[in-house]
């Protein structure tokens, strides 16, 4: 219940369809669907705050209901189109996503300077 | 005349495990410290930042997390494979990666020579840079297991290795650093820093029997060149001239699953896990090539 906000204003945020599709390499046969925080950050030069946000996020992701996360760096290929559609807003940020592996695309809802904690993502 | 690099020992469970680590020669060292990068200085933290992320025994929540993928190498010499799955599926739960046992089998069969007499270090961290296998797959619409009793390639079918070798680039790790071991401060800043990161170093250690037990928490570590690699998985904050006491997580049980290996085992240590002091981690440096696993690739299967 604690996380019941954040996941009420995810969930709208996917409904009125503010995300913009981003095209990524075929997911094959979908076996997991929904919201996935995408956390992208430098490579070589993340500082500890980095390490410490990142460890909540199992906890964050069960608690909100959500479809899972992931760690991605700036120089992957996954991160390409994530990084075009943050536009200004350079690395570290977390992308709030709703993956469909089926149709190999990537929505994403909203991308957001990386917080001090994921309770700021509300 | 061939070595024989598998030793056995007994745990006190009276169930017999095995080492399995070849030691490179300096030829060997000298070409992978000329070819592999070193842990970027750029990834080093200062004593605040270690403190901060592994003080209030932090490593007993990644025991606790981790302790369901403790591997049993049910016996064989594949110790460095077994320590390399170990740390990438580490590094793949805590990028949030999709949760998916690794063979350790397929990375041993093909750094081994097709015999079960151990392996080298740096063969696991260059195999494992182009894939490795999952224990169970589907490949073209068919399903297919790895045994987790298997080391030579003739033991499997010609069509599960072609399936297995095309599955494996979906599981491939980012390069690999070694870790500087120039001298005692310089390996334990870099070996805390990497531990504080959540990376995992794989690294060889000298077993003997009396390291079947722990003494306190904390492995006993034989005096000899190494003779057994596993994977330093987080750490215990201690500060002073130690700074951090790295984790051990070991593959000799307790397997919770049979996904991991024979389940019917006590296992070692304390639920698999056992404490190194700082200079019995520094012991055997400069004899091998420890390395770092930063992070596992994002593919399709990731998700």
């Amino acid at each position: 219940m604690r996380y019941l906000p954040a996941f009420l204003m995810l969930a709208a945020g996917l409904v009125v369809g503010f995300g913009n599709k981003v095209s990524l390499p075929s997911f094959g046969k979908a076996s997991i669907e929904g919201t996935t925080l995408v956390f992208v950050h430098e490579k070589l030069t993340p500082p500890m705050d980095e390490v410490l946000l990142v460890r909540e996020a199992p906890a964050f992701v069960a608690a909100n209901k959500l479809a899972g996360f992931l760690v991605v760096d700036d120089d992957e290929p996954f991160a390409e189109p994530l990084l075009a559609q943050a536009k200004d807003k350079k690395p570290p940020f977390v992308a709030i996503t709703k993956v469909n592996k089926a149709a190999g695309k990537v929505d994403v809802v909203k991308v957001v300077p990386w917080p001090k904690s994921l309770e700021d993502l509300k | 005349m061939i070595e024989d690099h598998v030793e056995r020992f007994l745990l006190p469970s009276g169930e017999t495990v095995s080492t399995g680590y070849i030691p490179p020669t300096a030829d060997d060292n000298n070409r992978v410290m000329a070819n592999v990068p070193a842990y970027p200085e750029s990834m080093l933290l200062d004593d605040k930042d270690i403190k901060k992320s592994l003080q209030n025994d932090k490593y007993k929540e990644f025991r606790k997390r981790r302790s369901k993928f403790i591997l049993n190498q049910n016996g064989l010499g594949k110790c460095n494979a077994s320590a390399t799955v170990g740390g990438i599926h580490n590094v793949r739960d805590m990028a949030g990666h999709k949760h998916v046992v690794l063979s350790d089998c397929y990375l041993y069969m093909n750094i081994n020579g097709g015999r079960d007499n151990g392996s080298v270090l740096a063969d696991g961290f260059r195999f494992a840079e182009g894939g490795i296998a999952p224990r169970v797959f589907t490949y073209n619409s068919k399903n297919y297991s790895i045994p987790h009793n298997v080391y030579q390639k003739r033991q499997v079918s010609a069509e599960l290795l072609k399936a297995a070798d095309a599955v494996a680039k979906e599981y491939a790790t980012w390069e690999a650093y070694r870790l500087p071991v120039s001298d005692y401060n310089t390996f334990k800043r870099y070996l805390a820093s990497a531990l504080a990161r959540d990376h995992q170093v794989v690294k060889a250690y000298h077993v003997t029997n009396a390291t079947m037990r722990l003494r306190n928490g904390y492995v006993q570590v034989g005096r000899g060149p190494g003779n057994h690699a596993t994977v330093w998985h987080s750490a215990k904050y201690v500060g002073g001239n130690d700074l951090v006491h790295p984790d051990d997580q070991g593959s000799w049980g307790p397997s919770k699953s049979p996904e991991y290996g024979p389940v019917n085992s006590s296992g070692w240590g304390e639920d698999g896990f056992g404490l190194f002091t700082m200079q019995d981690a520094y012991s055997c440096a400069h004899n091998h090539v420890f390395w770092v696993i930063t992070g596992s690739k994002v593919t399709k299967e990731s998700l």
